[in-house]
């Protein structure tokens, strides 16, 4: 199922900080993860996590350190503090959003049976 | 690596600004492009078939580069530069007003001629592809050349004063020199209003993402 692009955006980044508080990563790793975890329903345009990594740490939430990996200089992400914190607020901020738009749309739901019977 | 990925590469890595950031993000999406391409083949993909879908996932290149660099930008890096621009600026018009002399690096004559010389090589090099962002494109490098050009044949001139009159030889070598100010004044207003105008959808890469 394709999902809107709106309810996608501005989720990417709190979904990057969770995988980076669990272990450091590269790009690749992080797209690989995002769609194993969503049973590849999130296929992500794969260049856009580029400037969302780049923008987390411009904005000092992650930093990054290049490392050797089969001869060649790979770039590994992660989380500061900083970062952290940010993380758990954003993560209680979407839990009481998603809590309250169900709820929201659980009402219709009920009215929607009320005014039918 | 594929040719279809080293183009794609190209094309979003003239989208990003800053030499150091050019590199650093080249390397990077070209490590991703690598490992993509790898699982692709690995799928039973031909190289070519997979090189395209590579480049597919990634996105339009020149729009990714574009956002890379903005991503990049710091706030307080902006700051800090605007801050000593306009420090420099407001020493040098202080220097000036302290001094009481005349604002002698004010010549029309030099502005028309150095603003002249790039719009005409920025129309030229337009050719049938004029627009606003091929233009300043053009006048960017124009303009560099246009200061050139005005200052040495300022020198040139000057040669040819200190043969007869070196009374005027001071005000000779100002002139010659502020053309080259002109230049690269000018050739830095283009790059901005470059920058700020919406890219063009062209490129070699969309051709093969169609």
């Amino acid at each position: 199922m394709a999902y809107d692009g709106q309810l996608l955006k501005g989720t990417v980044s709190i979904m990057v900080l969770k995988l980076l508080t669990e272990n450091d990563r590269y790009g690749y790793q992080i797209i690989r993860e995002l769609e194993k975890r969503s049973e590849s329903v999130f296929l992500l345009n794969e260049g856009a996590l580029y400037p969302v990594l780049h923008k987390l740490e411009t904005d000092e939430q992650i930093s990054s350190y290049w490392e050797e990996s089969g001869g060649r200089k790979r770039k590994y992400y992660h989380i500061t503090p900083k970062g952290t914190e940010l993380f758990e607020s954003k993560r209680q901020e979407w839990a009481d959003f998603a809590g309250m738009v169900s709820k929201i749309l659980k009402e219709f739901r009920r009215g929607q049976l009320c005014t039918s019977t | 690596m594929h040719k279809y990925m080293t183009d794609y590469l190209d094309e979003t890595c003239k989208a990003i600004r800053g030499r150091e950031l050019r590199q650093t993000a080249r390397g990077e999406l070209a490590d991703h492009m690598r490992e993509r391409y790898g699982d692709l083949i690995q799928e039973g993909l031909e190289a070519e078939a997979a090189a395209l879908e590579t480049i597919k996932r990634m996105g339009e290149p020149e729009l990714l580069g574009q956002r890379i660099t903005k991503a990049n930008r710091s706030l307080r890096k902006t700051l800090i530069a605007l801050g000593s621009l306009a420090l420099f600026i407001l020493s040098f018009l202080f220097t000036i007003l302290l001094s009481g002399e005349p604002i002698w690096y004010l010549d029309a004559a030099s502005f028309v001629a150095v603003g002249g010389l790039s719009t005409a090589y920025g129309i030229l090099c337009c050719g049938r592809n004029l627009s606003l962002r091929n233009f300043f494109k053009h006048v960017k490098t124009g303009a560099l050349y246009a200061g050139g050009i005005s200052t040495l044949i300022g020198f040139i001139a000057i040669l040819q004063i200190m043969a007869v009159d070196l009374s005027h030889l001071g005000s000779a070598v100002a002139t010659a020199i502020i053309t080259l100010i002109y230049g690269l004044a000018l050739s830095a207003a283009a790059r901005i209003a470059e920058s700020r105008l919406p890219a063009p959808e062209d490129g070699v890469v969309k051709g093969l993402l169609e």
